[in-house]
């Protein structure tokens, strides 16, 4: 039985205020929306707040075209040795095989990889060998609550084969289950929208102003909708608890 | 311009409507490709697929195989996987459609002679993430629904000698497998009686706001959220699509027009091929401005 590490997911310098002494990493950027990708001195506080209090970091990325992608490999730059990089991107995985190959041992596949069930396997260690992956990355496993749930059902071998290959890292309360780059929440409080807001990536960042509650007649699931992505509530049970070895707590919703 | 077939008697008809490829799955032990594993969608078996490709051949029509699913932990279904690709490699097939990122890398050699296709099940959403697949020896790159012309374009200088395959009416706003809307609602993709794509998210949802920081009054706001939140424009004459056809069609590497159509009626098939043969001869021929083409597009369409 392991003994999950307790961390904590901070989207924003703002949220580094829910922080307490039982989260030994935090994990800080942004997964879902380019938008929101911290800035390098955004990036230099949250290490510093890190450091001081002797804390594991990890830096989440998320799917970027080619003008986001500059944007995020600046703030690679600022990445010590050890801090972990969780990639969602496969133009990022092959930038960082390329040019940043100290941090090879310390990334790890993010949510938008791993949901998709690839890389959870054993035969994809000896793939991402290739390109010379190395330590935690081949150990490691990002997920979000429904698709361990998910997994742990196709596994079919109850105790979660999963589980027994991989570190997994267990993000909780909230789970996501769709994003879109093309955000329904951009410039829904302003009179006058931009020609081809429907079409391109542009916003006033109004996910961070309004959170949308749905819920559909017949179905007892609150589904909450912030900024370009879909979420859902949902607990640890005992076995999660039991089985990861990360338990990534959200204190907000990761958008 | 591509499509998407689900039973024999549609190749002959569509090749005839002038479509230049076809793409088909085909049912098997476990589920291989992105849509439901039956005979609404994929052929029934190799000796289908074996005619299909004869079919397509004899109108000098190429014809790809959908092996575009991600394979879980059940070593299984990348067995079969191997073994339907090894079939329709002896079968003559132009190419494989494939969205496992292990399975592509164990058939590299076995490659050669055919076109490799990365679905939008591997996202690609940079000119890096063509490159990685490019060393994979994959040729042709199916953009995601989401991808802007302005992206689009921007991937196409930074890639030479690839092959971009462009959704012509996107539908779904959601990135490509990473929706899970069936498993958490509950409600099939597809429409039982005609197998018509039909998703979950469409269905309305009641909604309210929950955060407090309002500047607009809620009802506004949440007009504008049930107006765009689910689906893109999915007619081929809104005023998005064809300018993305205007734009798309002046890449400098190959562009190949894409109907996600598998499992939809054949009369739906031929409107489609039609109206979008319609306007890729009108841009080749006559090179129009892009006032030229819309004026053009509203006066032939409307009639």
């Amino acid at each position: 039985m392991r003994s999950a590490k307790q961390t904590i997911y901070i989207k924003n310098i703002g949220d580094l205020e829910f922080w307490t002494k039982k989260f030994k990493r935090i994990y800080f950027g942004n997964e879902f929306c380019p938008n929101l990708i911290p800035t390098p001195s955004e990036l230099k506080i949250a290490m510093d707040f890190a450091t001081k209090r002797n804390l594991g970091f990890s830096l989440l990325t998320c799917q970027v075209n080619d003008v986001f992608l500059e944007k995020t490999i600046r703030n690679l730059s600022l990445l010590r040795k050890g801090d972990e990089l969780i990639i969602n991107d496969w133009g990022l995985l092959s930038v960082v095989s390329k040019r940043f190959k100290n941090l090879l041992p310390y990334c790890v596949f993010g949510k938008f990889i791993t949901n998709n069930i690839n890389l959870i396997r054993k035969d994809s260690r000896g793939f991402l060998k290739q390109y010379g992956f190395s330590g935690e990355t081949l150990k490691r496993v990002e997920l979000d609550i429904n698709t361990a749930i998910e997994r742990r059902l196709l596994d079919r071998s109850g105790a979660g084969k999963m589980f027994r290959n991989f570190k997994v890292s267990l993000y909780y309360p909230y789970s996501c289950f769709a994003a879109t780059r093309l955000c329904p929440t951009a410039y829904c409080d302003s009179l006058i929208k931009p020609k081809n807001y429907r079409s391109e990536f542009w916003c006033n960042r109004e996910c961070q102003r309004y959170t949308f509650l749905a819920k559909h007649p017949t179905q007892k699931t609150r589904l909450i909708l912030k900024g370009n992505a879909w979420f859902l509530e949902a607990s640890l049970t005992p076995f999660f608890k039991k089985n990861s070895d990360r338990l990534v707590f959200m204190p907000t919703i990761p958008v | 311009m591509a499509i998407g077939v689900d039973n024999l008697l549609e190749i002959e008809p569509l090749a005839r409507a002038g479509v230049d490829e076809f793409f088909c799955g085909i049912i098997s032990r476990k589920k291989l490709n992105g849509r439901p594993n039956n005979s609404k969608f994929n052929l029934n078996n190799l000796s289908e697929l074996k005619r299909a490709i004869e079919i397509s051949h004899f109108f000098r029509k190429e014809i790809f195989l959908a092996l575009n699913f991600s394979f879980s932990s059940d070593e299984l279904m990348l067995k079969e996987a191997l073994s339907l690709f090894s079939d329709a490699i002896r079968l003559n097939v132009d190419g494989i459609i494939f969205a496992d990122i292990v399975f592509l890398s164990k058939t590299k050699e076995k490659r050669e002679k055919i076109k490799t296709a990365i679905s939008t099940l591997l996202p690609k959403l940079n000119s890096e993430a063509i490159n990685f697949f490019k060393k994979l020896k994959a040729d042709r790159f199916v953009l995601e629904r989401q991808t802007s012309v302005k992206e689009i374009q921007n991937i196409d200088k930074k890639i030479k000698n690839v092959e971009l395959e462009i959704f012509a009416f996107p539908v779904c706003r959601y990135v490509n497998a990473f929706c899970r809307y069936r498993e958490v609602v509950g409600f099939p993709h597809f429409l039982p009686k005609d197998g018509r794509p039909h998703p979950p998210c469409v269905i309305p949802l009641k909604m309210e706001i929950i955060s407090k920081q309002e500047r607009q009054a809620p009802e506004q706001v949440l007009s504008h959220i049930k107006n765009t939140l689910f689906l893109l424009d999915s007619s081929i004459f809104s005023e998005t699509n064809l300018s993305r056809l205007f734009y798309l069609s002046k890449l400098r590497n190959k562009v190949v027009f894409k109907f996600d159509s598998r499992g939809q009626s054949l009369k739906l098939k031929f409107l489609q091929v039609g109206a979008l043969k319609d306007i890729i001869n009108f841009l080749s021929r006559n090179n129009p401005s892009y006032k030229e083409y819309i004026r053009w597009t509203k006066k032939h369409f409307t009639r």
